[in-house]
């Protein structure tokens, strides 16, 4: 490697990660300013099951002004799941294992009956999530059967 | 295309960058929403700055409550768009930031861009960055004192006059009244014109330093103000992080001790990446399933890039012999680190010592331009490839860094918007009560519809790789 050649690649040893980081994160930005979507690192749901199970509190507020917080819908929630499930919000947000989410999803509209109720405390035991179990409950402590319950995983 | 075009096109880039994800983030619900009801509820600029002079016993901050009274005047006089106002400020301070670092760093040739591109990364890899960008209350004024800071080198190393002096002073007396950490100023004036930098005159450090004697006065004489105490807020000890009645019942009899500590950590925390706060967080025992690899690279970039400072500051200057130590960036960095630290003595805070970062970068940019020029000419030939790639190494390290704040300021907007739900009633009591609501119904109406994010949808260990906060 002659002098010359050494100085051009060691110029650029030092520049480029630099260079890259501005080219990607610049253009992200630009994206960002112009169209509120950054390119990025900032994904969102696609869906309120999808928001119910990643956590996400405003985006369950905003969607459920306009959608059935009822209907299934297929979630991805990769710090829970493996694969993507179809769920419902009220299912996704025990997936979440945050009870202050099942209780934004009911307040929000999602309707708890019996069945439902019995799916929820057999996805919390599943997951032996200690706060959404307590949380479950408090309106079902009755024996727990669930055999024939299709546990999202 | 010029070494400068360059430069600068870099510059716009990283700028857009850190101000467009900053602009992201909703105005917070804690440390914001109430500050905006009270200063909204006073009748004038000049009644906000009164206010600021007498809201609290330790702190003295008038010109924060102004800066917010004018914005919400802004904003109430395009619509009540807060977010637009308050968010957009945080923006272009963060853009200016960034644009007056290149100013002062003044790459001339190609390898000084390539110095450029490294102090970037470091400048926006680093954790005390993150702080200034992140959270506002609601104007973020660590980086109003950062800006300020750098904006009095940039005057220490101008050709000078009147002018400079005047600006000199009144930067001085506004971040010194937005926040205690702008005495640092004056520090920052003095350590440069012991360096050789005459940009500040004499006569302005003598105004200056009387201005510093007016406050201290005001502080303690006009407005009867004391010191920070032990308890006041939480601060890491250890490897703990303590709450304030752990901290009263440790250390109330004998202060002094963790004041010390305090203020070695601070000194730290810059050039090590840690302590965090106080806190040794990456000696904590680790979930080994879930190892925060993150503490890895940000300690291994950190010692490189402290250990090119130390050869640096230790090496001859070519016209008179001088070592770097006395320049006046690196004198600055020192003066900056050390002012820093000493006024964080009661609690341990990233955000305060974000100044000193900021003159760690500047410093790195001359260290790095300096062993560039050195590995060019002095490498043997058999040694060059494992330079480069070693070089290689440390800059994609700290570059990665770089691209971590990115994914900080997304999951800052996701927990700012998610704040509006769960700290809000009927999930937690509101910031203000229900009667001296007045912006709040507006600040949640736009907070929920902005910045639209969910960083749990990315690939599950981003956080180990870059860390939550």
């Amino acid at each position: 490697m002659n002098p010359q050649r050494f100085r051009i690649l060691l110029t650029a040893a030092i520049a480029l990660p630099g260079v890259v980081v501005a080219l990607l994160t610049g253009l992200s930005g630009v994206s960002a300013l112009l169209a509120d979507r950054p390119l990025i690192l900032a994904p969102v749901p696609r869906n309120a099951a999808e928001a119910a199970g990643n956590r996400d509190v405003a985006d369950v507020v905003v969607m459920s002004a306009t959608t059935d917080m009822n209907r299934p819908a297929a979630a991805r929630v990769p710090l829970r799941l493996h694969e993507t499930a179809v769920v419902t919000p009220l299912e996704a947000a025990v997936v979440s294992e945050r009870a202050y989410m099942i209780r934004l999803v009911r307040d929000r509209g999602a309707k708890l009956d019996a069945q439902q109720l019995r799916t929820l405390r057999c996805i919390a035991q599943a997951r032996k999530d200690r706060g959404t179990i307590a949380y479950l409950a408090e309106i079902d402590a009755s024996l727990l059967n669930c055999d024939g319950v299709k546990i999202p995983y | 295309m010029s070494p400068r075009a360059a430069a600068w096109l870099l510059t716009a880039l990283l700028a857009v960058a850190v101000s467009a994800s900053v602009f992201r983030i909703p105005i917070q619900v804690s440390d914001s929403a109430e500050i905006l009801e009270a200063v909204d509820a006073t009748p004038s600029v000049t009644a906000a700055f009164t206010q600021g002079l007498h809201a609290s016993r330790t702190m003295l901050r008038p010109m924060r409550q102004m800066a917010t009274k004018l914005l919400l005047e802004v904003a109430h006089a395009i619509g009540d768009r807060y977010n637009l106002v308050f968010r957009g400020f945080h923006a272009v301070t963060a853009a200016l930031l960034v644009v007056l670092f290149t100013f002062v760093a003044r790459p001339r040739d190609w390898t000084g861009v390539a110095a450029l591109c490294f102090a970037m990364a470091v400048l926006t890899g680093l954790h005390t960055f993150g702080g200034m960008m992140r959270e506002a209350y609601p104007i973020n004024h660590f980086l109003l004192v950062a800006l300020y800071c750098l904006a009095a080198f940039a005057l220490a190393e101008s050709r000078g006059g009147i002018l400079t002096d005047a600006a000199a002073c009144v930067i001085f007396v506004i971040a010194s009244l937005t926040l205690e950490s702008g005495l640092v100023i004056l520090a920052i004036a003095v350590a440069a014109y012991v360096a050789g930098a005459r940009g500040i005159s004499r006569n302005a450090l003598i105004a200056m330093a009387v201005l510093a004697a007016g406050y201290v006065v005001l502080r303690v004489i006009g407005l009867q103000m004391v010191g920070n105490t032990v308890g006041e807020r939480q601060t890491g000890f250890g490897t703990e992080m303590l709450t304030t009645s752990q901290l009263r019942a440790r250390f109330g009899g004998t202060p002094w001790p963790l004041y010390a500590y305090t203020i070695v950590c601070s000194l730290l925390t810059v050039p090590f990446s840690q302590p965090i706060a106080g806190q040794w967080t990456a000696f904590e025992p680790w979930d080994p399933l879930a190892p925060p690899l993150f503490f890895l690279n940000d300690i291994g970039t950190s010692l490189v890039a402290t250990a090119v400072i130390v050869w640096y500051l230790a090496r001859r200057r070519a016209p008179d012999g001088r070592r770097h130590w006395l320049d006046p960036a690196p004198m600055a960095m020192l003066a900056t680190l050390a002012g820093s630290a000493v006024l964080s003595y009661a609690y341990a805070k990233s955000e305060i010592m974000s100044a000193a970062g900021v003159f760690y970068a500047l410093v790195l940019y001359v260290a790095v331009r300096e062993l560039a020029e050195v590995l060019m000419t002095k490498t043997r030939p058999s040694m060059r490839p494992a330079v480069l790639l070693a070089v290689l190494f440390v800059s994609t390290a700290w570059g990665w860094r770089a691209m971590g704040l990115q994914y900080r300021l997304q999951r800052g907007a996701f927990d700012a918007r998610s704040e509006w739900v769960l700290r809000m009633p009927p999930y937690s009591d509101p910031p203000v009560p229900a009667s001296a609501e007045r912006l709040t119904p507006q600040l949640l109406e736009e907070a929920l519809h902005r910045g639209r994010t969910n960083p749990y949808l990315l690939w599950p260990p981003y956080s180990r790789l870059w860390g939550e906060n």
